[in-house]
């Protein structure tokens, strides 16, 4: 536990090989700490959702030169907002905000599309690039406005993607 | 009555004349302790301030209660000029006494200062050192004189007197003592002042000059905490107005205790995509101490949100444009394989890829600077008919009337332009012209001499633009900005502007909605 004046942190941190082996434990790791800020269904969902694409992208570019490198997950409770910090040591730089922008439009290949779902779900999104040595995603998740008590939802939480799945098209060779 | 024999007179007489040497002893231990106290007292103060002349004023009130003299008055070496400036004086007469300067030996202060020893005169009338002046200006009579000088490990600084002992009586070599002591101690406090005082000026210059910066600056202790901050790094953290002071922001603090890890010089990126939209590029420089330990950190931060954000409509543009080629090459291929296509279909497929591989090497062309343009000498007539009538030929003026209007002497009017680029800028313009003409509408070319400058006018009676969008029409930015939200998205009135001003010339857009479009293009006839 660590504290900043009135503001108490609970930190909690994994450390997995970077493989997509892990996907499913890293996603566990993070959903038992967001259970402790009591997120909507729709929010856990929109959490899952989040890590699976953070993960991947941090797994995939991490381990590219060397398949013994590490992801590490930090999570960090603050009241009612979730901190999470996935850092691969891959240490390949690239743009985000050119995948956020161009993923609505683009219509060949494939990723870049996660980013643009990240931002769309959390709070604060930041990218934070050593060139050679590391890139680490920061990114937070506050509570939202509280469900109506008892209320089930009604269906499966829909995300609005910005593309169709049918807009996938192979990649031009 | 008791009478006394003469020894017990003599024994009387001793015991009287012992009594009389411990009373004055004592006296004399007593004046000692006071003097030392004082001594004490004096020294502690002055280690009470780091403040100049807070300071001198100590030193000099000090001094006068030590020696118990009417008046103290202090003088330092200005090096830069090598005179004795009275910094400060105690008593009504402060400001008179601040005013003067004296040559560096003049009087009683300046010889002391000069030679580093201490001088004692009871009769300042008599000693033709003493500098009559000073008294003149201060309206004060001074008659005794007891100076000594201030020195450090460095040198005489400068020298501590004290005028006139109080009640009439006389400076001694103890008063010499007691003030020697302060003014060693006094000496040191002031280079400590004057340490203090340059080192507070260093970083007040240094904080200057770090909020004067366009990039944002953190400077952080061994422990990486931050001790400074600039307006532009504070701009960066605090835009978003979430309330948090600047040490707070956390964030930063996972930013910093990433950096923390790192323990060498980095450059480093930053792409804070939410709430903020800032891109930056940053550098920390590690600070070491003498052992090599870790004193601190600097980190800059430049904002490089701007240039990222065209370097990213760029990359765009070429993706699309590479995207679409390569997507119309493979669907020929796979028509001509299946024996699906006719040769007008291969033909258009080709235009097609023809206008973007066009349209590329337009934005290649723009990217890379100034056209090298190839000039040849000729008849301007030609040159304009020719792309008129491949115009007609090309697109689709089947319907829509396309006039080239050119009086024969102009028809036949030299000119020293690039033949081919006139050529390609013309049917871009009577390509635009197309979307925008109805069936029954009118596109004319119009050439002209107007002050011996080459005039071409293309005009239409087609939609007409709105006037809002007019001013960007000719922005490289704003087309490649639509590149991806808009298919009809062209570069092609930017293009046209770059070699418009390759020949030196300009190109002016006049339109009315609902009325028509006008495209003015002026530029000289030769190349002087």
């Amino acid at each position: 536990m660590e504290s900043s004046g009135t503001v108490k942190r609970q930190i909690h941190e994994i450390k997995v090989a970077a493989t997509l082996k892990h996907i499913e434990k890293v996603k566990q790791f993070v959903v038992n700490i967001a259970q402790s800020i009591e997120f909507s269904p729709i929010e856990m969902f929109q959490i899952e959702l989040v890590v699976d694409e953070a993960y991947a992208n941090a797994a995939d570019h991490g381990s590219e030169c060397c398949r013994d490198k590490e992801v590490h997950v930090r999570c960090i409770v603050e009241g009612e907002k979730l901190i999470i910090i996935i850092k691969d040591f891959g240490g390949k730089p690239f743009n985000p905000d050119f995948f956020e922008r161009i993923a609505d439009k683009k219509t060949w290949g494939v990723g870049g599309r996660g980013i643009k779902i990240i931002k769309e779900i959390m709070d604060e999104v930041m990218y934070f690039f050593v060139t050679g040595q590391s890139t680490t995603l920061y990114m937070v998740k506050s509570k939202g406005m509280p469900e109506t008590e008892g209320e089930e939802p009604k269906s499966m939480p829909v995300i609005s993607l910005p593309f169709s799945l049918d807009d996938i098209p192979p990649i031009p060779v | 009555m008791v009478l006394l024999n003469d020894k017990s007179n003599a024994q009387y007489n001793c015991d009287i004349e012992a009594a009389e040497q411990i009373n004055r002893l004592t006296r004399e231990l007593e004046a000692a302790r006071k003097e030392s106290s004082a001594l004490m007292n004096a020294c502690a103060l002055l280690n009470t301030t780091l403040d100049l002349p807070k300071l001198l004023e100590i030193i000099l009130q000090q001094s006068a209660i030590l020696t118990a003299a009417e008046a103290s008055s202090l003088a330092l070496i200005d090096e830069k000029t090598d005179e004795l400036c009275f910094e400060v004086v105690v008593g009504e007469k402060k400001d008179i006494l601040k005013e003067i300067r004296l040559p560096r030996g003049t009087g009683i202060i300046g010889w002391v200062s000069l030679k580093g020893e201490p001088l004692l005169i009871e009769d300042v009338t008599k000693d033709e050192r003493f500098y009559q002046k000073v008294d003149e200006k201060s309206q004060f009579k001074t008659s005794s004189i007891l100076c000594v000088p201030l020195k450090t490990k460095d040198g005489t600084i400068g020298a501590l007197e004290v005028l006139n002992k109080v009640e009439g009586e006389k400076f001694d070599l103890n008063d010499q003592s007691l003030l020697m002591a302060l003014a060693s101690q006094a000496a040191m406090a002031i280079e400590n002042a004057r340490l203090y005082r340059s080192v507070l000026e260093e970083r007040n210059k240094i904080v200057s000059i770090v909020n004067s910066m366009g990039d944002g600056v953190i400077v952080t202790n061994e422990n990486f905490d931050i001790v400074l901050t600039n307006p532009a790094a504070e701009a960066v953290f605090c835009g978003g107005g979430s309330g948090a002071s600047f040490e707070d922001i956390f964030k930063l603090k996972v930013i910093l205790s990433e950096l923390s890890q790192l323990k060498s010089n980095t450059t480093f990126d930053l792409v804070l995509m939410k709430p903020e939209n800032t891109i930056l590029s940053n550098k920390m420089t590690v600070l070491r101490g003498e052992d090599d330990e870790i004193t601190g950190s600097i980190v800059s931060m430049r904002n490089i949100t701007d240039l990222k954000h065209r370097e990213n409509i760029r990359a765009q543009f070429t993706s699309m444009m590479n995207y679409k080629i390569s997507d119309q090459i493979q669907r020929l291929r796979e028509s001509l394989k299946n024996n699906e296509i006719s040769s007008d279909g291969v033909k258009c497929i080709a235009e097609s890829i023809e206008e973007k591989v066009n349209k590329l090497i337009q934005f290649s062309e723009m990217e890379s600077g100034p056209l090298r343009l190839d000039r040849s000498l000729g008849s301007i007539g030609p040159i304009i008919e020719s792309a008129v009538v491949d115009a007609r030929d090309r697109y689709n003026f089947k319907r829509i009337g396309l006039e080239m209007v050119c009086e024969s002497e102009v028809y036949n009017m030299d000119v020293e332009v690039d033949r081919e680029r006139i050529k390609t800028i013309l049917y871009l313009l009577l390509n635009n012209c197309i979307k925008f003409v109805s069936g029954d509408g009118k596109v004319e070319v119009r050439v002209a001499n107007v002050s011996e400058m080459l005039e071409i006018t293309v005009a239409d009676n087609g939609i007409g633009i709105k006037e809002e969008v007019l001013p960007k029409l000719l922005d490289k930015q704003y087309h490649l900005e639509n590149v991806l939200s808009s298919s009809e998205a062209s570069l092609s009135l930017a293009y046209i502007k770059h070699v418009v001003e390759a020949h030196g010339g300009i190109i002016k857009i006049n339109s009315t909605v609902g009325k028509g479009t006008e495209v003015i293009i002026t530029m000289p006839k030769f190349i002087h």
